[in-house]
């Protein structure tokens, strides 16, 4: 009871504090649109890759790497309710990722909306991007709808390899192609 | 910047250098590795290899021909490797903590040191680890954020005993949610510090007067008995970043930055001492090895494509230096600064899409 208190509170503050950015007129200050706009690319990577790696892979990996035939332990002990928060978290980046079929109908415009990723791709130009960009998500769509309720080591694996596509693309040329410099990717030195 | 008897030497073979074994990480295609390279005077290959879920970064030979490696910020493991046997060694990250990326062992063998971040607090800390198990017995604070690479100085410095463990804080902010975006970087807090190796107590802190400049990798100079700190810079003017200083050096009771240093685009990657003395930092994204004198004096660049991985065992020669991309090759040279025996840029076989990582280790026999 209490932590369902605590995430509630939690969810409230954090709606409360993106209530107070969406009104606000990014227009009147560059350079600290430029740096919102920033940090939100880095934070849907940071995003992906936690569903990738920390939800899915890492518990698999831990589980390899032990040798003595344990079973990986994912942060729900039913496979179906593993499943069903993954595919949530993977809604929510989609949302924020690709262009929907009723955007297609009616292209999201500056200030009445969310514009996807996909859409800004577009919208500078790189149209040949956007559509690798597209077909990327669109294979981890599939990937997540083919699950198995009961799935394997194997399909999970697999699963964070077509995740895995995504963040190669993302790291190496969607960044970039949004002029967005990535903090600690694996493109980056250190 | 490029001296004409270098770039005169460079593509020529003189000499031939004795086959040495490089421990190093890599990516290949979308694939992170760890694994032995076999460099010799005319080319190089992979002997042997171990995939590895994530991109390592620090790395560390042991006595008997075990390997440590630790993955990159924000990391969660650490696993030793025998080459030899094939045999791997895991430990996973549990709860608030993650790697910073580097690990070293004392001089007994007995503990290993791992650089970390309190993702509750993003606070440094230095991990002390039974080396058998690879199990934390204690931490200690690191007194700034983001620790990065740290050695044992093999020698008394000023106040500092023989030992003393120096640790680089890098000072860069980092959101502990996802450990990705560079935040707040006006709030920078790097700094070098020194702590007593059995208990951790602070024995000094020292930060340079460019608060924009991180502090990342750790290069002893036996000739002058001198630190050598690899610098990356963070400056929101990309003029200053540019032309930021790609080296400090410490002397025990100051740290300062080099001098009279042409653009080397702010970014220095590995760091080695150089057989006679001074230091060599690469530079991948000046495409460029920086040579200094001991001193912090510029002396010297040399032209290698993304040079990036740094090898000089036991600070004589030959060092050894790799391109990010393994289609430029590597480069072996000796000699004092300036360099003018540099002796061989491999070629690579087959290995055009290997991405080698920001160090290597050049391992005996």
């Amino acid at each position: 009871m209490l932590v369902a208190q605590g995430i509630a509170e939690e969810a409230s503050a954090l709606r409360a504090a993106f209530d107070v950015l969406a009104v606000r007129d990014w227009t009147q200050d560059e350079t600290q649109a430029r740096a919102a706009f920033g940090e939100w690319i880095n934070q849907w990577l940071g995003g992906l890759e936690r569903l990738r790696w920390m939800h899915i892979e890492q518990p698999l990996q831990k589980a390899r790497t032990a040798g003595d035939g344990r079973k990986p332990e994912f942060a729900r002990q039913l496979m179906a309710d593993n499943l069903a928060e993954w595919r949530g978290q993977w809604a929510a980046l989609r949302a924020q990722a690709g262009i929907t079929p009723a955007m297609r109908d009616q292209p999201p415009r500056a200030g009445d909306g969310l514009i996807p990723i996909e859409a800004l791709l577009l919208g500078k130009g790189h149209i040949a991007l956007a559509q690798r960009w597209e077909r990327a998500l669109a294979a981890a769509d599939t990937a997540f709808a083919q699950l198995p309720t009961q799935a394997d080591d194997p399909s999970l694996m697999a699963l964070s390899k077509t995740l895995k596509g995504i963040t190669v693309l993302y790291q190496g040329e969607v960044a970039a192609a949004l002029d967005v410099p990535l903090g600690f990717s694996d493109a980056d030195g250190d | 910047m490029l001296s004409a008897s270098l770039a005169a030497a460079m593509p020529t073979w003189a000499g031939a250098a004795k086959s040495t074994t490089l421990f190093a990480a890599w990516q290949q295609q979308d694939e992170q590795h760890i694994g032995l390279l076999s460099a010799g005077d005319a080319s190089w290959s992979v002997k042997r290899s171990l995939l590895v879920p994530t991109r390592a970064h620090g790395l560390w030979a042991e006595a008997g021909g075990s390997v440590l490696a630790v993955a990159r910020r924000p990391g969660d493991w650490l696993l030793r490797w025998h080459p030899a046997s094939g045999q791997a060694q895991w430990h996973w990250m549990e709860g608030d903590r993650r790697f910073n990326g580097h690990v070293i062992a004392s001089r007994d063998g007995q503990t290993l040191w791992t650089t970390e971040t309190d993702l509750e607090t993003a606070q440094g800390r230095v991990g002390v680890r039974d080396a058998r198990s690879l199990v934390k017995t204690t931490e200690w604070a690191s007194h700034g954020a983001d620790p990065h690479q740290l050695l044992t100085l093999p020698r008394a410095l000023a106040d500092c005993p023989e030992g003393s463990l120096v640790v680089a804080n890098g000072g860069v902010p980092t959101l502990p949610e996802t450990g990705r975006s560079k935040r707040a970087l006006d709030r920078m807090d790097a700094s070098l510090v020194a702590l007593h190796p059995r208990s951790g107590a602070l024995l000094g802190q020292w930060r340079l007067p460019d608060a924009f400049l991180s502090i990342r990798h750790l290069a002893w100079d036996p000739v002058s008995r001198t630190l050598g700190i690899a610098l990356q810079a963070e400056h929101p003017d990309p003029v200053a970043r540019q032309t930021a200083p790609v080296l400090a050096v410490w002397d025990g009771a100051r740290l300062r930055m080099a001098e009279d240093q042409p653009p080397m685009a702010g970014y220095g990657g590995d760091i080695c001492a150089l057989p006679g003395g001074g230091f060599a930092v690469s530079c991948p994204r000046a495409n460029r090895l920086a040579l200094f004198t001991a001193q912090g004096r510029w002396q010297d660049g040399i032209e290698h494509t993304e040079a990036c991985a740094l090898a000089n065992p036991g600070g004589r020669g030959p060092w050894w230096l790799a391109s990010n991309r393994g289609a430029a090759g590597l480069m072996h040279g000796g000699g004092a600064i300036p360099p003018t025996t540099v002796l061989a840029q491999a070629s690579v076989a087959g290995l055009a899409d290997l991405q080698i990582d920001n160090h290597w280790i050049a391992l005996p026999g």
